[in-house]
């Protein structure tokens, strides 16, 4: 005879009952301790760490050279592929922060975000402010971060996506991104 | 009479199994105990923080009081926000490194001038990505000018091979041209996070 016991996430006991004496052991001091030890357990994993992936290009001379070239239009379009995540459960949330490198050959906004043509974007996008004529053909260092919560997709390619008047983008290094998925018990 | 159990990293048990009978014979107690030891495998083997570091330089007047030396070199030379990691790092940890800083460049002569600065994780700067962050004074800037640039870095740096404690971790700064000076001034803060899965 026996029961199951998932375990309470919310409870993290200071302390573990323990069975002491020579005496057999009955089963409520034995489930007294085992259900403390599935709190803690449970506790432990209420917002487990599934994921962390990272990825990036080196620019060890300060060359700066790009890797990617992209013509923007007025409609978000992929541009570089930054990762595949795979293994996803729904209520996942999908943290992502990257660091790179950009230049445009024209004066005018360019907006740029992380998303996927065929998946709907992350939870924030990131403006480039319009560039000022002295600095357009500027290197300008771009950091954004975003977040996603799964709905449904067991996998998800993220890419940085632009858009904005017609002009020419560079994505340039370096380049940093990591990606963590956190998924909640 | 006894026996040792693993656990098995790839099982994340959904519930135990409690023994309800009044006295309790081992083959009971080894279900539910196999079970957390599963649970707290799977735990070790996915990624988990095993040392948070932290370096901060307040500045609740807005002084911008600067902090450690200035660099005044073409090659990298060392700020004052810096850490010191206690624990080692294993093959395979992933250590993340954010950096907040506002970042002072001066110069004595007119011309364009721009200073990097980038992480350091260890003893060397050859092996990792390096988020490299520029402040940038124009040709129109007059002698003796400076500028002040908030600077946020976000970088990792995978670790290849084990690396004995302690660990140091700096914000480095050069210079491009000579006669120029770039510095680490408060309000600073850097914080670093070790990741770790063991297999």
């Amino acid at each position: 005879m026996s029961d199951t016991y998932a375990g309470n996430p919310d409870n993290f006991p200071a302390t573990i009952p323990i069975p002491s004496g020579g005496d057999l052991v009955r089963a409520a001091d034995a489930a007294a301790s085992l259900k403390a030890l599935a709190d803690r357990t449970a506790s432990l994993a209420k917002c487990r760490l599934v994921s962390l992936t990272v990825a990036g290009v080196d620019d060890a001379t300060s060359g700066h050279a790009a890797t990617s070239t992209a013509t923007v239009t007025g409609s978000f379009a992929n541009v570089v592929k930054l990762v595949d995540l795979t293994g996803l459960l729904p209520g996942d949330v999908i943290e992502i922060a990257a660091t790179f490198w950009v230049k445009t050959d024209t004066n005018s906004p360019c907006y740029l975000r992380f998303g996927n043509t065929s998946a709907p974007a992350f939870g924030v996008n990131h403006c480039i402010p319009e560039q000022t004529v002295d600095e357009w053909s500027e290197n300008t260092e771009v950091r954004m971060r975003g977040y996603r919560v799964v709905s449904s997709e067991a996998a998800l390619s993220v890419y940085l996506q632009t858009r904005g008047d017609a002009m020419t983008l560079q994505v340039k290094k370096p380049q940093v991104v990591i990606v963590k998925v956190w998924r909640p018990l | 009479m006894s026996t040792t159990y693993a656990g098995k990293p790839a099982n994340f048990p959904d519930a135990i199994t409690i023994p309800a009978a009044d006295l309790v014979r081992a083959a009971s107690l080894a279900v539910p105990l196999e079970g957390l030891a599963d649970a707290t495998a799977n735990l070790v083997a996915g990624w988990h923080a095993v040392e948070i570091a932290h370096f901060a330089a307040d500045d609740p007047t807005s002084a911008h009081a600067q902090v450690g030396d200035e660099c005044t070199r073409a090659f990298l030379t060392d700020t004052g926000v810096a850490l010191t990691l206690a624990g080692g790092l294993l093959a395979g940890d992933v250590v993340e490194v954010e950096v907040v800083v506002q970042a002072v460049m001066t110069m004595p002569t007119t011309g364009t001038r721009r200073g990097f600065l980038q992480v350091r994780v260890g003893s060397t700067t050859s092996d990792k990505v390096i988020p490299e962050a520029t402040v940038y004074l124009p040709p129109a800037a007059p002698p003796g000018a400076s500028k002040a640039t908030d600077v946020a870095l976000h970088t990792y740096v995978p670790i290849a091979a084990d690396v004995a404690a302690p660990v140091d971790v700096a914000l480095q700064g050069r210079i491009e041209t000579d006669g120029t000076d770039i510095a680490a001034h408060a309000p600073a803060a850097l914080v670093v996070t070790v990741w770790r899965r063991t297999t």
